[in-house]
């Protein structure tokens, strides 16, 4: 479908929360270049076509699980800037009242069902989550977001066999950025597409340009469809690039510099600015304007996690269990 | 305050004492009574029990070596405290130290941890089960005290039971091995304070009395008798009696004996005139006031006359010292004191020692003869038989006169025949010319 | 009172408690069509259908994983390994999903989820199917930890396992299944985390879950001939840990022998002992004594597998120890 056909409202709705994301990870990057933040930070600038593709595609009831790299797939979710923001400093206004951190952003209330520090530990739980859907005859999908490495993990194999073996409500999109830390995917794997994995377990497998938002947005619509009509899960391979290292702070090394270049010139966002402008949806200075919008809306997140306080410290102790807390954890 | 523990006088002879033992120690609680230090004199060995209270702080004099009777031997008091005076080097020894054993006082916390090692050389580590540490802790309890039975000998909680079990009785170590000795129930007495060693010779004394009364066909020797019996029997055995006899002539001494009484107002009996005279001649004859123990002449300072006193199943010999210095007016009101206290079964152990003769007075049974056994480690004894108006030759001439008998019995070991009956000669004529006695 | 078998108790409180609450799913290798390897679920499938009684594939991590997605969806799974020996297949689903979900969302999410395992030696199933992994467990902070050791005990536990908001494990002996006992035809729940004295006395405290609890029991009818009077306590829920019943037990009896099936280095009994240690030191009158398997991987050949693990012969000499 063309841009027009999606019309400006749509356009800029995607254009808003690609940015978003942009700005979100530029920023929480340099925070933690500036040592304001503590542990690790993955970000994904460069992948936000995928997470805002596949997420509004999504109903705001259905359900994701993301990765390590998980900021984008939350905010494209509807996750809140300045929650998140209080969660990466480790403050007590945080999503997880700083006791999870980056890797562990969860919002049960917007679908999110969690980033993930074990790669590939997602996956089976995105396929629990469908599985419960169909016991419950509930028509909420679950959506997986799981990297290329991930691909390879037993989990991701088990789990589309288990979902597509019962016809589970479930959308496994794998983001193939090429890179599993440092690892090229093309020495690991025998496969050029991942979406060609799908024919393993006799389900479709589809293979879309991860950096096109519509393109995203499209296939995933088309696999919810096929999820909520009870025809089991689809496989969906993004091909995209994250612009920045594994973590903050990766130099890299293991990326030819021709080849950010050349992926950094298929910008997303750079993309969609384009193709709106081409398409006369609207001006540049209203695309600037949602620039800046986006920008301040992060300094002021910024704002309301340095302000915020850490938890206490008696907050080390709680949350371990749901009954008897303070009994369990005592001995 | 801290106090010194000094040698004490074990024997009327004692000068010194080797310390053999020390069976508390540095640091342990020391309850009055508790045995303290094993002590060596003259090759009879003392268990000593402490006349002090409070915590051991220090040992003066270790085991094996001598200490001068009186001379101190070692600290007690509450932890920290320090002694007043100073004597010189043990003293001060003890005021340095005292410093540094205080902090390793039976605090239960073990805050003295940086100075266990100091005390590491002195004591060895004791084994006993976290239980058996805390009930020694809270009964104020000596660890190396009490014997463990668990594995590798370490102390276990029965071990302490038992100790506490037999301490309920509160009994000082020493009181405790007495009163199984002479077959005393701990529990009849009273338990108001500690029994202690004298408390159990009381009572040896009272139980006797009470027991006469009872008498099945075959009764075993217990208590008092049985002491008796083995003491009688030791004595006849060992010392080679030799007993002698002579008359004396009454008539001064009843003289005397009322002329006293009315000047004092006091009964004064025939006895305490015997013993005033005795106690003078043992002072003329001081091989006769000496004994031999283990083969060893000893001779004695004091003149210490006992008296035998009958009960109903047996006698005790309470003991009148240093009588040559007393009046007979006083020997009169010990005797009068000891005889009662002895009948109510309350004469202490201290009122029994040190006798150095024994007069054994048979007279009000009308006895005129009678061969007294020696009560040792005493060389001799005097038989007292009764007074008797009979016909005697004074003068070429037929008198009646009160005549008494006195039959001494010796030990022939130290006493030769001749050396007696001088003895025995002169106690007549003390008698029989009292003036004799100023 | 009825008598029934230990596996009969596991299936009663797992289908009572599917019959009350429809949220309450099986899944596992074989539990459907088969009804579970040890016949546990039989007609499960037929009377609550396949949805909720599912024939997983061979993918322990997968399906355990996918019981953590169900459970944070409000589900109540019933995870089944078919050994606890293969918990280490499946462990980040247990000790990094499961576990973790609680704490690390800030109380966001419960994972009401039971696994299931049943463990232990005596069968001949040699090194990867003998193996008692309590400690795996207990080590890791998020999950409860159970083991009945009776009938009795294990349906009132695993009805309170279910019922429980977080992920519990559920520590089975597979020579238990067949072991007889008495349970009340009316319902009964056993709290989470209270223990249970199996034999009272006074000289010795013998604390044991599981199996053990038999050999505790036989070896105090062996120690009382020799007029030793020891207490069996049954801890039950090893997370949460009946600290209090521990307590007053060695206060009173003041010398403990812990048994346990799983291997003695690193065993729940070293965590327990260091617990007794601290906080009830003044009392022993002897060192807490181990008993437990040894050291080895379990064996296959009969007398060497007897050798393994305990029995009431090393409870009982154990108790001799700290008598002396």
């Amino acid at each position: 479908m063309g841009i027009k056909q999606y019309g400006k409202k749509t356009a800029l709705l995607f254009y808003r929360e690609m940015v978003k994301i942009r700005k979100f990870e530029l920023k929480a990057a340099e925070l933690f270049m500036q040592g304001l933040m503590a542990g690790n930070i993955h970000t994904c600038a460069g992948q936000e076509a995928t997470a805002v593709g596949a997420c509004q595609a999504l109903q705001p009831t259905d359900f994701i699980t993301a990765t390590h790299r998980g900021h984008g797939h939350s905010l494209a979710k509807g996750a809140k800037l300045d929650i998140m923001m209080a969660e990466l400093f480790g403050k007590e206004t945080g999503y997880c009242k700083g006791k999870g951190g980056s890797m562990h952003i969860v919002d049960i209330g917007i679908g999110m069902l969690g980033a993930n520090g074990i790669v590939g530990a997602g996956i089976p739980i995105a396929a629990g989550s469908a599985l419960a859907s169909k016991i419950l005859n509930k028509k909420e999908v679950t959506l997986a977001f799981f990297g290329d490495a991930a691909s390879n993990q037993g989990t991701f194999h088990e789990a589309i066999n288990m979902a597509s073996a019962w016809k589970l409500p479930a959308i496994f999109l794998c983001e193939n950025n090429q890179y599993g830390v440092s690892v090229c995917i093309d020495r690991v794997c025998n496969v050029e597409h991942i979406a060609d994995r799908a024919a393993a377990y006799n389900i479709p497998g589809k293979l879309v340009d991860g950096n096109d938002v519509f393109a995203v947005y499209e296939a995933v619509k088309e696999a919810a469809d096929r999820a909520r009509n009870g025809e089991g899960p689809t496989l969906i391979e993004a091909k995209t690039y994250r612009h920045r290292g594994h973590y903050e702070g990766d130099p890299q090394m293991y990326k030819p510099k021709e080849e950010i270049e050349h992926w950094k010139g298929k910008d997303p966002i750079n993309h969609l600015h384009a193709e709106i402008l081409k398409a006369r949806l609207a001006k540049k200075i209203e695309l600037d304007a949602i620039d800046a919008e986006l920008v301040a809306e992060v300094e002021q997140a910024v704002e309301f996690a340095k302000k915020s306080p850490y938890p206490d410290v008696s907050e080390v102790t709680t949350d371990v269990y749901a009954d008897d807390n303070e009994r369990s954890v005592a001995r | 305050m801290a106090a010194e523990f000094t040698m004490p006088q074990l024997g009327l002879t004692m000068t010194e004492g080797t310390v053999i033992q020390w069976l508390k120690a540095v640091g342990d609680p020391v309850a009055l009574g508790d045995t303290l230090v094993e002590v060596e004199t003259e090759k009879v060995n003392y268990q000593v029990e402490s006349t002090l209270e409070g915590v051991l702080l220090e040992i003066l004099i270790p085991e094996g070596s001598i200490a001068q009777v009186k001379a101190s031997i070692a600290v007690i008091g509450q932890p920290g405290e320090l002694l007043e005076k100073s004597t010189g080097k043990p003293d001060e020894k003890a005021l340095g130290k005292t410093e540094a054993t205080a902090a390793v006082s039976p605090d239960p916390k073990g805050e003295a941890g940086a100075d266990l090692p100091q005390q590491a050389e002195t004591e060895v580590r004791i084994k006993a089960s976290p239980i058996a540490r805390r009930l020694a802790r809270e009964e104020n309890l000596s660890l190396a005290e009490i014997p463990g039975t668990g594995p590798d000998g370490r102390i276990v909680e029965r071990d302490i039971k038992r100790h506490l079990e037999k301490r309920k009785v509160k009994v000082s170590p020493l009181a405790a091995k007495l009163a199984e000795e002479y077959q005393v129930d701990l529990s009849a007495m009273s338990q108001d304070r500690r029994i202690m060693k004298n408390d159990v010779l009381a009572q040896v004394a009272q139980s006797s009395a009470q027991t006469a009364s009872v008498s099945p066909a075959a009764v075993p020797l217990t208590g008092m008798r049985k002491v008796i019996a083995e003491r009688m029997s030791m004595s006849w055995q060992t010392s080679p009696h030799v007993n002698m006899t002579v008359e004396v002539d009454m008539t001064a001494a009843m003289e005397l004996k009322e002329k006293l009484t009315q000047a004092t107002g006091q009964k004064i009996t025939f006895t305490d005139i015997i013993v005033k005279c005795a106690a003078l001649a043992l002072k003329e004859f001081p091989v006769v006031n000496a004994s031999l123990i283990d083969g060893k002449i000893v001779s004695h300072d004091q003149v210490n006359v006992g008296i035998a006193v009958a009960l109903d199943n047996g006698l005790i010999v309470p003991v009148i010292r240093n009588a040559d210095h007393k009046t007979v007016t006083t020997v009169r009101q010990e005797i009068a004191s000891l005889s009662s206290k002895a009948r109510s079964g309350g004469l202490s152990a201290d009122d029994m020692n040190q006798g150095t003769f024994t007069v054994s007075n048979l007279g009000m049974f009308g006895i005129d003869h009678f061969t007294p056994i020696i009560n040792p480690p005493q060389s001799a004894i005097l038989g007292v038989c009764r007074i008797v108006d009979r016909a005697i030759v004074d003068g070429g001439e037929i008198a009646v006169r009160p005549m008494m008998n006195l039959c001494l019995s010796f030990d022939h070991r130290l006493i030769d025949g001749a050396l007696g009956a001088q003895f025995l000669a002169r106690l007549r004529q003390l008698l029989e010319q009292p003036l004799l006695l100023l | 009172m009825r008598t029934i078998t230990y596996g009969k108790a596991i299936s009663e409180a797992v289908h009572e408690e599917m019959t009350r609450d429809e949220s309450v799913i099986v899944l596992g290798e074989d539990v459907g069509l088969m009804g579970n390897v040890f016949g546990l679920f039989k007609g499960f499938m037929e009377e609550f259908g396949a949805h909720r009684v599912i024939d997983t594939p061979i993918s322990e991590a997968g399906f355990t994983g996918m019981g953590v997605g169900a459970a944070m969806r409000g589900l109540r799974p019933i995870v089944e390994l078919m050994y606890v020996d293969f918990a280490p297949i499946c462990f980040d689903p247990i000790a990094n999903q499961a576990a973790k979900m609680r704490y690390m969302t800030g109380g966001q999410v419960s994972v009401p989820m039971v696994i299931r395992a049943p463990g232990g030696a005596g069968r001949r199933n040699a090194g990867q199917h003998s193996q008692s992994l309590d400690t795996l467990f207990t080590h890791i902070p998020g999950l409860k930890v159970m083991a009945p050791g009776t009938p009795y005990d294990a349906k009132g536990m695993l009805k309170t396992a279910i019922r429980d908001n977080d992920p519990v494990i559920f520590l089975e002996h597979k020579l238990l299944y067949a072991q007889k006992g008495e349970v009340p035809e009316e319902e009964y729940l056993i709290p989470m985390g209270k223990a249970d004295i199996k034999r009272p006395g006074k000289d010795v405290t013998i604390i044991a879950w599981s199996r053990q609890v038999l050999s505790a029991l036989e070896a105090a009818k062996q120690l009382a001939q020799q007029g030793i009077d020891a207490e069996v306590l049954d801890l039950r829920t090893l997370v949460p840990l009946d600290w209090e019943a521990i307590e007053a037990s060695v206060k009173k009896t003041h010398r403990v022998v812990i048994a346990h099936e799983a291997v003695k280095r690193s065993g729940y009994g070293g965590e327990i002992a260091a617990q007794i240690m601290e906080g009830v030191f003044d009392f022993l009158d002897a060192p807490v004594k181990r008993v437990a398997a040894k050291n080895v991987v379990p064996p296959f050949s009969p007398p060497l597998e007897d050798a393994f693990f305990p029995g009431d012969k090393e409870i009982v000499a154990g108790v001799l120890e700290v008598v002396r």
